[in-house]
């Protein structure tokens, strides 16, 4: 009981528990805890014999390595979630839409290239009509290899077969479109000979696709 | 510098993780030389391996320093940094767990893991710290891991009732039963060793 008692004094006295005085709950507490304690006071004086390890040598320089990885990284995470940054990515943000919209305009306003180098061939023996597409505007455009993505008027000429693949620009269209398909429907029969025709269609872009 | 030193040395805990909070990183290193040793024995207890321990201890130490700012001083220092290394040393053993269970199926029959020792023999041997120290260990290890936390925190690391519930998130009431059922098995299991220790 007096060995109880000088613990409790010794506790007393520490500075960790110097706010006991004040609060006799936790001083029911500690008394709990020595008497709780001196029940198994032998295996407590078996447990207190156990040997204190200390940290090797190496402990200490690969804690001090992993510290300055890890400050390392929160430097380089820092700087992207820095106030600095935070304010000026909006501006990046900003430009690199900016650069995007215009990527497109130009895109769009580039002129699609009709690639006159291929060669129709193989159709020479079709008694499928030869056909040649281009834009209805003047005289001068009739010349004009370039198909823009937009046509509004079309000229569709039609080769007899004595005149097939005489011109470079002749190409077939193998498209189902309701109107093309009328078109061919309307050719008189090739048995009789016909000159060349020349027949304009006005009808939207939307109409015909190729 | 010898000043700074000693003045490091005299601020409590609280003050030196504050300090460390504004980016004193003398207070980081004063607060890793105070709880190292402290930090490194509780860890050992736990997982009975004394490399595991310091892995244990350094990343304790990491985790400090990463999460340096969820510290509120709304508790004791040490019972948050026990936590810390209590959750991770939980976690090395689950680990091993999970390893030893591979290991055993990879293993054939010839390999020598799979004797058993002969704990009656070598009587002799008691007497010697060494073997003192594997039997206390062994019989700690084999507790459930609760009542393994509870022994470990009170009876070798020797802190309070109250920081032992912190640290384990339970009630005082519990710590005192849990403590003492923990106490319970671990006597049974160390009668002899208490026996033999009386007499000599």
């Amino acid at each position: 009981m007096l060995n109880l008692l000088e613990r409790l004094q010794e506790r007393f006295s520490s500075n960790h528990h110097a706010d006991l005085h004040k609060n006799p709950s936790r001083l029911q507490t500690l008394h709990d805890e020595e008497t709780n304690d001196d029940k198994f006071a032998d295996l407590r004086n078996l447990l207190r014999s156990l040997p204190k390890y200390q940290t090797s040598k190496n402990f200490d320089i690969v804690l001090k390595s992993l510290v300055r990885k890890e400050m390392a990284r929160e430097k380089q995470k820092g700087l992207l979630t820095s106030w600095g940054f935070r304010l000026r990515m909006p501006v990046y943000l900003g430009t690199a839409l900016t650069c995007l919209a215009v990527g497109i305009i130009i895109g769009r306003m580039i002129p699609l290239e009709a690639d006159s180098s291929q060669n129709y061939s193989g159709y020479e023996n079709s008694s499928f009509p030869a056909v040649q597409i281009y834009p209805d505007t003047d005289e001068a455009a009739q010349q004009e290899t370039t198909v823009r993505p937009v046509m509004r008027n079309f000229v569709i000429e039609v080769a007899s077969p004595s005149e097939r693949g005489q011109t470079d620009q002749t190409f077939e269209i193998a498209t189902e479109d309701n109107l093309i398909n009328q078109y061919f429907n309307s050719i008189p029969n090739p048995s009789r000979k016909q000159p060349s025709s020349k027949t304009v269609l006005k009808e939207t872009s939307a109409s015909i696709r190729f | 510098m010898s000043r700074k030193k000693d003045a490091l040395h005299r601020i409590s805990d609280e003050d030196l993780i504050e300090n460390f909070q504004e980016g004193d990183l003398t207070a980081y290193d004063e607060i890793v030389y105070r709880y190292k040793d402290q930090l490194l024995n509780f860890a050992f207890r736990f997982v009975g391996n004394i490399e595991e321990a310091e892995d244990v201890v350094q990343e304790t130490f990491l985790r400090l320093y990463r999460n340096r700012y969820a510290y509120r001083r709304i508790a004791k220092f040490s019972t948050w940094i026990y936590t810390i290394a209590s959750n991770l040393a939980k976690t090395e053993l689950r680990k091993r767990k999970r390893r030893k269970l591979v290991s055993i199926s990879d293993m054939g029959f010839d390999e020598k893991e799979f004797e058993i020792e002969d704990q009656e023999a070598d009587t002799e041997r008691v007497a010697a710290g060494a073997l003192k120290e594997e039997i206390i260990q062994k019989a700690i290890d084999e507790l459930p891991p609760r009542f393994k936390q509870v022994i470990i925190l009170r009876d070798i690391q020797e802190l309070s009732y109250e920081e032992v519930g912190e640290i384990m998130a339970v009630p005082l009431g519990t710590v005192k039963s849990r403590l003492n059922r923990a106490r319970l098995k671990l006597q049974t299991k160390l009668k002899h060793l208490m026996d033999q220790e009386r007499k000599g």
